[in-house]
């Protein structure tokens, strides 16, 4: 058995108390504090603690919280079919100025969905990210990834392997954006990745124009031919501005 | 979505809106703000459903709630509604009603583990939010290691560091605290 001394058990303490120590690691502390007044003294501490904080408990929801989620729940379900023809009628009534109506229902639209975008795309992003499901299809070759895309969309995206030394095509994968399926393609840059969400612009909610930065991300949408793309990363807005100029 | 899916989902993710709430509630400090919180992170996770890979369900879950809690502390923070010691007091009333919902008089022993309750999560407040978390993870709903590392999105390595540390701050703001009698009330979340 390995013998360590108790600057190393000290370094393990927490993660013995916690059970995450592999079996070898395990006997060597166990052994060591049966032989070290001190360490063991450090031990019970972290066990009282524990017992302190177990006792304390954590907030319990308060009644009824899960009736409202699951009530939310049905609501939402259906409201995304419902809300939109809705509005469009309610903006119809508006008969006597229709066509100037319609253009500010656009305008507003835009500038309320712009906002819920950034924070979605943004989201997708990061989540892909922690989550480790970034890529679902890797390969910098756009015949491999495109097809792989398109079997799995209702629309065949142009993926562009446009920078293969600078920004590299890491793969793809499909997701969601505001609901609504999208293709994405990933890129590398350095350590940093950018998320580039293809839709076509008869399902999509990104705006045809769109630069923005938030919380450290930088994104900028634009349009091409049938399709509506938004670029998502935490490389600055120059940097990102670069990948794109050449994807347009 | 179709229905089945729907309730697949709920027999998923339901269990876990105890854990859900529980962190959100330490993240933003404030009960409505909490379950507002779990409210969207379900609806998100709804929504993404699709993108759920079948991996441990409360950790993806918990992954989106922290999320949201996050964006609304920095939403918070640039809107400049810091919370501050008025917060700790309402969450020391708040409390009462969470932890009892009976309200017949405490004998003296449930007194004393009222009392200790207290002052334990008024320590873990004064934890700087990256500490907050784990800890809650680890001591509340005992999640292992990797799942947190999941969670909070840092390797294993840090999460064990993060821990020590949010222990060691514990034992430190617990101790003052029994020795006064007292707990220091100003905010810390900000400092590293």
């Amino acid at each position: 058995m390995t013998r360590i001394d108790c600057s190393e058990v000290r370094d393990l303490l927490n993660a013995y108390v916690d059970d995450e120590l592999s079996v070898s690691e395990q006997r060597a502390v166990s052994s060591h504090i049966t032989q070290c007044g001190t360490c063991f003294a450090a031990l019970s501490e972290l066990k009282s603690l524990r017992a302190r904080l177990r006792a304390a408990g954590t907030f319990a929801p308060l009644t009824g919280f899960e009736a409202r989620v699951v009530a939310q729940l049905a609501t939402s379900a259906q409201t995304s079919q419902v809300r939109r023809p809705r509005i469009l009628l309610a903006v119809s009534h508006l008969a006597a100025a229709a066509i100037g109506a319609f253009v500010l229902y656009g305008a507003m639209t835009y500038v309320g969905t712009a906002d819920r975008l950034v924070r979605d795309g943004i989201e997708v992003h990061t989540q892909a990210i922690m989550a480790n499901r970034l890529i679902q299809v890797a390969s910098s070759d756009t015949h491999a990834v495109r097809p792989w895309l398109t079997e799995r969309l209702p629309f065949a995206p142009p993926v562009k392997n446009v920078a293969p030394a600078e920004f590299p095509l890491l793969g793809g994968r499909v997701d969601r954006l505001q609901g609504r399926p999208a293709a994405v393609a990933v890129y590398g840059r350095r350590k940093h990745h950018v998320t580039l969400f293809i839709q076509p612009v008869d399902a999509t909610s990104i705006p045809p124009e769109l630069e923005a930065t938030r919380n450290g991300f930088a994104l900028a949408a634009w349009r091409a031919g049938d399709f509506a793309y938004l670029a998502v990363s935490d490389l600055g807005p120059d940097e990102l501005k670069s990948l794109i100029d050449r994807l347009k | 979505m179709p229905k089945a899916s729907k309730h697949e989902f709920e027999l998923l993710f339901l269990p876990h809106l105890g854990a859900a709430y529980s962190l959100a509630r330490w993240l933003l400090r404030h009960p409505q703000d909490a379950e507002d919180a779990v409210q969207e992170a379900i609806l998100r996770a709804f929504r993404r459903y699709e993108t759920y890979d079948g991996g441990n369900a409360r950790a993806w879950l918990l992954a989106i709630v922290r999320n949201i809690c996050l964006t609304a502390i920095e939403r918070r923070r640039s809107e400049n509604k810091v919370i501050i010691l008025g917060d700790i007091v309402h969450e020391r009333e708040q409390q009462r009603v969470e932890a009892q919902p009976d309200p017949a008089p405490l004998q003296d022993a449930q007194m004393l583990a009222a009392e200790d309750q207290r002052r334990v999560h008024a320590a873990i407040a004064t934890l700087p939010t990256q500490f907050r978390e784990v800890l809650v993870l680890r001591e509340f709903h005992e999640l292992n290691y990797r799942d947190i590392a999941e969670i909070v999105g840092t390797p294993v390595g840090t999460v064990m560091s993060r821990l020590a540390r949010a222990r060691e701050k514990l034992k430190a703001a617990l101790s003052g605290s029994d020795l006064s009698g007292s707990v220091d009330m100003t905010e810390t979340g900000q400092k590293q």
